[in-house]
């Protein structure tokens, strides 16, 4: 008769039972919120799309704890700390998203590759009807950014790991990603975590903000849509490449993001279809699910427990409220300044969780009054976010690389 | 870094933000009034 232990048959089980009890309580539970994660995304309560990749990845890698040597245990999904160029040869070779994680995912190449999806996705016409309103709707939507600095200071995190922590309250995926990966590599893993992890929440999140800042009155203001100029492809493209050419050369560091989202848009605006099909659809969703995936597989229990990943989510979200209040109060004054013709629930939008945040400003509104129209007002916002966003971490880049 | 340094370096960020952001919306109006003559 053939003499096996059943725990030697069933190695996540053996690992849970051969592990300490806070790393085994710690799997169980990301186990339970992938699961959470992505029922939350079916639902279309929290981002499906990347959520639903995520949850999965999340509920996979902690599930599948095996003994890779008789004292080691870990998985064979993919090992986020090797530097050694010998056993990275080697790991590639195991681990089934190493390839992908090395080639694409820490060197900012997913990041950039969003970028150019989103840039494809963005009519920045709506910008150009109303720069300035716009801009400075945006640069409200940054305050958390700016305001966190000094705070993760304060927590004793260096210059660079607070710029990396605080550029969270831009509520921009891709761009959190490329700052983290040249400000601070070592805190990459779990600031991309917390950042998609907020990012989702802002649908949750924001509403409530909106309610508790702006009265109904003001909420249901229409806006007159009759005034928004119209903006020709050559205006749009002309401006892309000339702003492009320009914050590239006042700041080379975040050159490949720059040039990413505005290509994104000169290829949108001029109009060359296949590549419009290629980016917006195979490479922005193709980007999106593994960068759902990986991160759901880096949310390993070794990671999380990780003391620093505290700091990073009390930061995280303090930045992302102190942005969307800076946002709101943008909104605020600019419905003061125009005369009480701006509705101040566009100031939501400011925060650049493009468009998230349009969304949740539109249908707030909607809800207060179902005639109000403020979307292409809040795209606007949302398009000069992603610029600030992208221009403060060109700012962090350079000052502090 | 002191927290001390840290508010001044931040308020520096926001100045320097500032200043491109409004002088990028500054370039969209140029651009919009240089290429969108007579298309309006």
């Amino acid at each position: 008769m053939l003499d096996f232990e059943v725990l030697q048959l069933f190695q996540g089980i053996a690992t849970l039972v051969a592990q300490d009890p806070l790393h085994a309580i710690a799997r169980v539970v990301l186990m339970l919120m992938g699961i959470a994660f992505v029922y939350l995304g079916y639902k279309g309560i929290l981002e499906a799309l990347i959520m639903i990749p995520m949850g999965l990845g999340m509920a996979a890698v902690n599930a599948s704890v095996l003994f890779l040597a008789p004292d080691k245990t870990g998985t064979i999904f993919l090992d986020p700390l090797i530097t050694d160029p010998a056993a990275l040869v080697n790991i590639i070779q195991v681990n089934w998203l190493q390839p992908i994680y090395t080639m694409s995912f820490s060197n900012g190449l997913i990041a950039c590759l969003v970028f150019i999806g989103i840039g494809v996705l963005c009519d920045i016409g709506y910008v150009l009807a109303r720069p300035f309103s716009s801009m400075f709707i945006a640069l409200w939507g940054e305050l958390g950014s700016v305001a966190v600095f000094p705070l993760a200071i304060a927590f004793g995190m260096t210059p660079q790991e607070a710029a990396a922590t605080a550029i969270v309250g831009g509520a921009d995926g891709p761009m959190v990603l490329f700052t983290s990966l040249i400000l601070s590599p070592h805190l990459f893993v779990p600031i991309g975590i917390v950042a998609y992890l907020y990012l989702s929440l802002c649908y949750g999140l924001y509403p409530y903000l909106i309610k508790v800042m702006i009265p109904k009155k003001m909420a249901a203001l229409p806006m007159d849509l009759s005034k928004m100029p119209k903006i020709t492809p050559l205006q749009k493209i002309m401006f892309a490449v000339i702003a492009c050419t320009v914050l590239c050369l006042l700041f080379p560091v975040a050159g490949p993001l720059f040039s990413s989202f505005f290509v994104g848009i000169i290829i949108r605006e001029a109009g060359v279809k296949p590549y419009i099909e290629l980016l917006e659809t195979t490479i922005l969703y193709s980007s999106t699910f593994f960068l759902g995936l990986i991160l759901g597989v880096l949310c390993e229990a070794n990671t999380i427990l990780d003391p620093r990943v505290l700091k990073i989510l009390v930061l995280g979200s303090t930045a992302l409220m102190i942005s969307g209040v800076g946002g709101l109060f943008g909104g605020i004054l600019m419905y003061y300044i125009s005369g009480k013709k701006f509705n101040p629930v566009v100031g939501i939008a400011g925060v650049s969780c493009t468009p998230t945040t349009s969304k949740v400003a539109q249908k707030y509104v909607a809800k207060v009054n179902p005639r109000a129209m403020i979307m292409p007002f809040a795209l606007g916002c949302n398009v000069s976010g992603v610029i600030t966003t992208a221009i403060l971490a060109g700012i962090y880049c350079a000052l502090l690389k | 870094m002191t927290v001390g340094e840290s508010i001044q370096f931040a308020g520096l960020v926001y100045l320097i933000l500032i200043a491109i952001g409004f002088g990028t919306a500054g370039l969209i109006k140029a651009m919009s009034i240089f290429f969108g003559k007579g298309k309006q």
